[in-house]
């Protein structure tokens, strides 16, 4: 000990560096804390001692130094990482494969049973799925055409050339509908939103699926939870359709209901197939694939108001037909940008044609609206 | 090395424990069982050195007493505590350092080739300049061979290794010591002329500024709340605050993690800030007058923050 006129006595050497080094037993690592408290001499001893010491010592050393001392916790978790990569991997099998295996089941009707509430039409799915459901909704819709529909387009007449093999409509009674609502109302064909990344099918295929009796019941009380207030008996049941199908009242229900005659009245002769890329959760037919436009380029974008069909190509020109898609006709450009949505907004009927507008979207934006397709005016 | 051992030292190899009463060796002896002292005198290869048994159960026992078996001072120690202070102890660099102190030669000519050139290393990192620090390690080798003489023995500050961390340590810890030192006797030396120099004429003596009673509670307050804190929260106010240390220096000088030290410092503070308030609350100050008083411009305030960290622990250093 070296008396000081600090305090009166330092830890000797021995002691300083067993500090330094780690090598005091608890007591009397304690009595050099507290003289280190107070003692600057010896706190910078300590300091060029340990200094020295990483500075005589391997690099790697000093830098893992207090790392390994003080994370011993985290070296256990290091050990995790091998059982979460392998949970996570799969995981990432079932997700894939998973919807793959239900989509091809023919019990795709057991997701959604009548008594249960069904899936949640706003969360994506995988197309696979997609497929399935679109299979299932269209298919009970084909039985509520009237005998009179007879549509004159190409696209319509798939449609007719199908629908009696599957099913005769004319001889089979209508489906039950809710309260007040002619199942005619709902004579559109439906589709979640979203199409699938791939071709879009031909029509035929879409209607060649014959649904489990479960999904079709699920299907019927989707559109009355979406088209009647009153319909559905589950309040939970209604809030979770009603929310889901929110979007496709305020935009394609509301085109229906005013293409459509609220009785059972014959439709007129032209197709009343709606926009295919309108609404985020009902859609029309998709037209796209079997449109044939003059610029010999695939639709991208297609909207039918009663006798009036519209496409956009893949050039962005777009086109207007009158007689369901036998003749087409270049609409002359009157906007900006390049065309990449056009859709027909609610309110477009046969008795007020006025009231109701088709929408053209550019890809800056931008919208234009026409009542006859012919001339657009900026929104 | 400017100092090397050109001329043997003929030293009785029983000075380094000569100190040492005899009443203390023989007890201490018996109790060590002979198969723990083979143990360690295998494991110490104290016969290269010419040490016998005998000298190294003394060289154990001696340093067993000194330090109490690592216990606290009174603490009465039992055979198997003795066992295990002694296992952890640096055996071969002790019985190397006090061989050396006994002036083996064959000793010191292990230690030169072991220690010569990283003491020479430490002494200029530690000086930043190869001619100070040349200097420095050669004055330590001079103190390190004996040539200082008490009472007639030669000693060397060898003597004074108990094993308890490395000898290579120990070495760059004396060469601080001694570093410090030098540095701190020669600051408080300033040239007469230097002083002169830099005199300026006397300014006029202030008036002696009366603390008011608000400062002087508060000076007693802060002085209450140091007081409670424990040595190793009081060396983490002194490291970082009074001497500047990063973070990361006091993580590496008390092996914790950095985010540790942080941690504890935050905790700290709050702690401190609290109890001063109630401290001051406890003087009689209402709790916003107590608030109101941390606000004090600190330079208005008469303290000696070294003063009060340097508690002395019950069992200091004597």
């Amino acid at each position: 000990m070296i008396p000081t006129s600090q305090l009166e006595l330092h830890p000797d050497a021995d002691s300083l560096n067993a500090f330094v080094e780690q090598a005091l037993a608890d007591s009397e690592r304690e009595r050099v804390v507290a003289h280190l408290a107070g003692c600057s001499r010896c706190r910078q001893v300590v300091y060029l001692a340990q200094e020295t010491a990483e500075a005589a010592a391997p690099a790697w050393v000093v830098a893992t130094l207090p790392a390994l001392q003080s994370s011993s916790w985290f070296r256990n978790w290091r050990l995790v990482w091998g059982p979460a990569a392998a949970l996570a991997a799969a995981l990432a099998l079932v997700v894939v494969f998973h919807p793959k295996t239900t989509a091809n089941s023919p019990e795709i009707a057991k997701v959604a049973p009548s008594g249960e509430i069904a899936p949640s039409p706003v969360l994506p799915e995988p197309p696979a799925m997609r497929t399935a459901h679109t299979q299932a909704l269209v298919v009970p819709v084909k039985p509520a055409a009237p005998a009179e529909f007879a549509p004159k387009a190409a696209t319509a007449s798939a449609v007719r050339a199908q629908a009696p093999a599957a099913v005769p409509s004319a001889q089979l009674p209508a489906p039950p509908v809710a309260p007040g609502l002619s199942f005619a109302e709902s004579n559109l064909a439906l589709s979640p939103s979203g199409a699938p990344s791939g071709p879009p099918p031909p029509l035929g295929t879409m209607v060649q699926f014959k649904p489990s009796p479960g999904a079709a019941a699920w299907q019927q009380r989707q559109i009355n939870g979406a088209l009647s207030a009153n319909a559905g008996s589950g309040t939970e049941e209604r809030k979770s359709m009603r929310a889901a199908f929110d979007n496709a009242r305020t935009s394609h229900t509301a085109t229906v209901a005013a293409a459509m005659p609220r009785s059972a009245a014959p439709l007129p002769s032209a197709g009343t197939f709606q926009a295919t890329t309108g609404g985020p959760m009902i859609q029309a037919l998709d037209l796209r694939g079997s449109i044939k436009l003059p610029s010999g380029l695939a639709a991208v974008s297609t909207a039918s108001a009663l006798h009036r069909l519209l496409a956009i190509d893949a050039s962005g020109a777009l086109f207007l037909s009158e007689d369901a898609g036998k003749n087409w006709k270049l609409v002359p450009r009157q906007w900006t940008g390049l065309p990449i949505e056009i859709r027909a907004r609610p309110g477009f009927s046969a008795s007020t044609e006025s009231a109701g507008t088709l929408e053209l979207k550019n890809d800056g934006g931008l919208v234009w609206v026409s009542t006859d397709g012919m001339t657009w005016t900026m929104q | 090395m400017g100092i090397a051992p050109s001329q043997p030292v003929e030293v009785d190899a029983a000075i380094g424990i000569s100190s040492l009463p005899e009443e203390i060796h023989e007890p201490l002896r018996e109790a060590m069982p002979d198969r723990l002292l083979e143990e360690l005198w295998q494991e110490s290869a104290a016969s290269a050195y010419g040490l016998t048994r005998a000298k190294f159960s003394e060289i154990l026992g001696c340093v067993s007493v000194e330090r109490n078996a690592g216990l606290a001072d009174g603490a009465i120690v039992s055979p198997q505590q003795q066992a295990g202070f002694l296992r952890g102890l640096r055996l071969p660099d002790l019985v190397l350092a006090r061989a050396c102190a006994n002036g083996h030669e064959g000793a010191w000519e292990h230690f030169v080739a072991l220690y010569q050139q990283p003491l020479l290393r430490a002494a200029i990192a530690m000086t930043h300049s190869e001619t100070i620090g040349r200097d420095l390690a050669g004055q330590l080798y001079a103190e390190l061979y004996g040539l200082a003489v008490r009472d007639g023995v030669r000693r060397s500050p060898l003597e004074s290794y108990k094993g308890t961390g490395s000898l290579i340590g120990w070495l760059r810890t004396t060469l601080a010591q001694r570093h410090v030192d030098h540095l701190r006797r020669t600051r408080r030396e300033v040239p007469l002329d230097d002083a002169a120099d830099g005199l300026e004429p006397p300014a006029a003596i202030p008036e002696a500024i009366t603390p008011s009673a608000e400062l002087a509670a508060l000076g007693r307050a802060i002085e209450k709340a140091l007081e409670r804190r424990s040595a190793e929260e009081r060396l983490l106010l002194s490291v970082y605050y009074l001497d500047g240390r990063t973070l990361l220096q006091i993580a590496r000088l008390l092996h914790v993690h950095e985010a540790t030290v942080s941690r504890k410092l935050r905790r700290l503070t709050d702690d401190l800030r609290k109890q001063i308030v109630r401290n001051l609350q406890h003087s009689g100050m209402s709790r916003q007058a107590a608030r109101e008083a941390l606000g004090t411009d600190p330079r208005d305030l008469d303290l000696n923050l070294r003063k009060m960290l340097q508690i002395p622990p019950p069992d200091a250093f004597q």
